[in-house]
């Protein structure tokens, strides 16, 4: 009995070993990725919120703890309240001047059928100079003195103007290079369109619309999933504009394009404050958090 | 119109053929207005690309002018011949001092005209001893160290013929015995002798060089000036030469370290995200999977800005600041990485996989010998679009890289416009930033398509 039990109870362990494995393999699969994530996101994240209530120092920290005194200290600010307008006022110009431009761009595209790819890289080769390079590209154009933009206006009358001094001006200034050159997102909506159904198109056609009413009422409407997507995208990704304020700018004229990512950036690196320049994230993350919120909400209804 | 859809575009027959060619109303309306408009915004976005070339192109006279011209002046080539039929020296050094003060100290004169080469001949009775060409790339590069003020001594320059050696801003010819001149050569004696010929620039120099100037022991014989466009792009000569120094303005440095910042980066996005995607596909059990996965991406929805400064004290405690990886190893966290990859590795077919499972072969040898083959694509999409962001990035570097031998070429950028490197040189690190990206999207475009496909209807 027992030497022919025998292999079954072997099987048994080896079945119930093989339960109880430990995954090594993918372990190893894993495990470098998931510390790069803890250490390099979510102890940050955790820190972050942290330090936003401490009046935090570097040489000994935490320093003491103030509470909500940092979130208190902004809130009485004006300078504070200065900035969170402005980066509102840049999410307008945004949302106005540019977003619009690579939709329009793809749909243009999506009429043209000889020389497709030849303008689809065109509109790739203006985006293939870093954003940094087209920041101090522009800031040349816009000089007053020896300026390309000026010097085009004055041929029809205009200016000069002092495009990044004035501070009634400074803000368009701005944004104003984003609305040439849609770059990358045209290709992205241009392959959203590719992938309307032609029978829809064909239908439509049958039924005796025209190109024109096709455009509004089956190529645009198609298009609305992506478009929804990428304002979300786009309109967390203003909050955040740092690069072309910082690069043209600095923040000046009389702080009418400072924004709060400048603010976190000046209140720890210029200022070494980095409790506040916690709090400062802490209120930009929740005010993302809030607006794409009611995006999703709004989108859903 | 109907017709048209119904035997499709390539119809067989000629009768097909010119049915195709009847038109639905507006269809041309629309057609050239598509043209029309694309043409107008391509050309738009190109106009300030083409004014960053030309700016490039440009020498510090003509790139501060106004009102602006878009194609760049010629640049001049300034020739001095100098006699030496007074002088009884014989010896090379004293000619060689001759002739690099005849060069630095003159054009450190003349620095704001726009002196494209300055060509040095020394003649004794009639025959050529010496000469020396020097290009505007190697004045741009060497200015500051060789001529930092207007002294004007052989004391001075006596000490900078080794500096000039040593960095290979030298270009001597020495003719022991002399040598006859050339037919051009005669002719600038010919026709450059008489100051009344003479073109502005070298009016100005000429003129100088004949009543003012103390430091030459010869007399200047005769001059000229012709129009050189060989240097046009000295600027960007200018540029690799800068390079080579320690200090100062070192565009070269910033783009090398780009590009190690860039590879390495893709690298790591390629080698621990790709493993990661796998074990998320294939290797952990389902529910393991989402929450694993919900970790990963999650993360996406945290903006840069809000853990910035923890990540800076993180890798000030790590002593990873000042340094390279200080760059690169944040990037090894990206959420959409290991999205891209487990959306890929999900819709691999599972048979080929679970056979090479069942003939005995380890994960790992799955994972590299038959999975990472047959997903190229995703590789290469995430490579490329990974070099898209990172080349770009700006905020991050400038935070890490607080040292100037670690700046990557945006930090570089924005540093150089707030320093004192001339516009038409930023205008040149502009254009040289542009290259790798603008090749990448030549040689890749295809694949871009398809990363921008995948990243942006999904996530």
């Amino acid at each position: 009995m027992s030497v022919i039990l025998q292999p079954q109870r072997r099987l048994d362990r080896a079945v119930r070993r093989r339960k109880f494995k430990f995954p090594w393999t993918a372990c190893f699969f894993l495990a470098p990725t998931v510390l790069a994530f803890l250490l390099f996101k979510y102890y940050p994240l955790a820190q972050a919120v942290f330090m936003s209530f401490f009046n935090y120092q570097v040489m000994n920290p935490p320093g003491p703890f103030v509470g909500f005194g940092n979130y208190e200290l902004l809130f009485k600010s004006s300078y504070f309240w200065h900035a969170f307008r402005n980066t509102f006022v840049f999410a307008g110009l945004y949302i106005g001047l540019t977003f619009w431009v690579p939709i329009l761009q793809a749909l243009l595209l999506n009429e043209i059928k000889r020389f497709n790819l030849v303008l689809r890289f065109l509109y790739l080769v203006p985006a293939s100079a870093p954003s940094v390079a087209v920041y101090v590209l522009w800031k040349w154009i816009y000089n007053p003195d020896y300026g390309l933009l000026n010097d085009l206006l004055r041929h029809v009358g205009l200016g000069p103007y002092g495009w990044l001094s004035d501070p009634a001006m400074a803000k368009l200034a701005i944004v104003l290079p984003g609305m040439i050159g849609g770059g990358i997102s045209v290709l992205l909506y241009y392959s959203a369109l590719q992938g309307i159904s032609q029978e829809t198109i064909e239908a439509a056609k049958i039924d005796g619309a025209g190109p024109w009413q096709r455009m509004r009422r089956i190529t645009l409407p198609g298009l609305g999933f992506i478009i929804g997507i990428q304002f979300i995208a786009f309109l967390a990704g203003i909050f955040l504009t740092f690069d072309p304020m910082y690069v043209m700018t600095g923040g000046g004229p009389v702080n009418s394009t400072r924004v709060l990512s400048m603010l976190v950036y000046d209140s720890a690196f210029k200022e070494y404050r980095f409790g506040m320049a916690g709090a400062v994230s802490m209120i930009m993350f929740v005010v993302i958090g809030v607006v794409t919120y009611f995006q999703l909400k709004f989108s859903r209804t | 119109m109907r017709r048209r859809s119904a035997f499709g575009e390539r119809g067989g027959n000629r009768l097909v053929m010119k049915q195709n060619r009847i038109q639905e109303k507006g269809a041309r309306a629309i057609s050239f207005t598509a043209y029309f408009l694309t043409v107008f915004l391509i050309v738009a976005s190109f106009v300030p690309m083409i004014w960053m070339i030309s700016s490039s192109l440009k020498d510090v006279q003509s790139i501060y002018s106004f009102p602006p011209k878009w194609i760049p002046p010629a640049p001049q080539s300034i020739t001095l011949l100098i006699d030496y039929s007074e002088s009884g020296q014989r010896d090379q050094a004293f000619y060689e001092l001759e002739a690099a003060k005849a060069t630095w100290f003159t054009w450190k004169k003349f620095q704001n005209l726009s002196i494209g080469e300055m060509k040095v001949i020394g003649l004794k009775d009639g025959r050529k001893l010496f000469s020396s060409a020097t290009p505007a790339y190697i004045f741009t590069a060497g200015r500051a160290a060789i001529v930092p003020a207007n002294v004007f001594t052989d004391e001075v320059m006596k000490l900078k013929i080794p500096v000039m050696k040593d960095r290979a801003y030298w270009q001597f010819d020495w003719y022991d015995e002399g040598v006859p001149l050339t037919g051009k050569e005669q002719a600038i004696v010919r026709e450059g002798a008489d100051a009344g010929g003479w073109k502005p620039m070298v009016a100005q120099i000429g003129g100088y060089l004949k009543q003012d100037a103390v430091y030459l022991n010869g007399s200047l014989l005769a001059a000229s000036q012709s129009s050189n466009w060989a240097r046009v792009f000295d600027n960007y000569a200018a540029l690799w030469r800068l390079g080579g120094q320690e200090n100062g303005i070192n565009f070269m440095r910033a783009f090398g370290n780009s590009v190690f910042v860039n590879v390495v980066t893709i690298l790591l996005h390629v080698s621990i995200g790709g493993m990661a995607g796998y074990a998320l596909s294939r290797l952990v059990s389902a529910r393991w999977s989402v929450w694993l996965t919900l970790f990963f991406v999650a993360t996406i929805m945290i903006p840069e800005i809000v853990i910035l400064v923890p990540l800076y004290l993180t890798m000030e405690k790590l002593s990873l600041v000042n340094t390279l990886w200080g760059i690169i190893l944040p990037h090894s966290a990206w959420g959409i990485v290991i999205y891209l990859f487990r959306g890929f590795f999900d819709q691999l077919p599972g048979e080929l996989l679970q056979a090479a499972r069942i003939d005995g072969a380890s994960e790992l040898r799955i994972y590299t010998r038959f999975v990472v083959p047959m997903s190229m694509p995703i590789f290469t999409v995430v490579g490329v679009m990974s070099f898209i962001s990172v080349w770009n990035e700006f905020l991050w570097p400038l935070i890490v890289a607080r040292q100037e031998a670690y700046w990557t070429i945006t930090v570089a950028l924005y540093a150089f416009q707030s320093g004192s490197l001339p516009q038409n040189l930023l205008m040149a690190s502009s254009v040289v930033a542009t290259i790798p990206l603008l090749l990448v999207f030549l040689f890749c475009q295809k694949l871009i398509e398809r990363g921008v496909a995948w990243t942006g209807v999904k996530g």
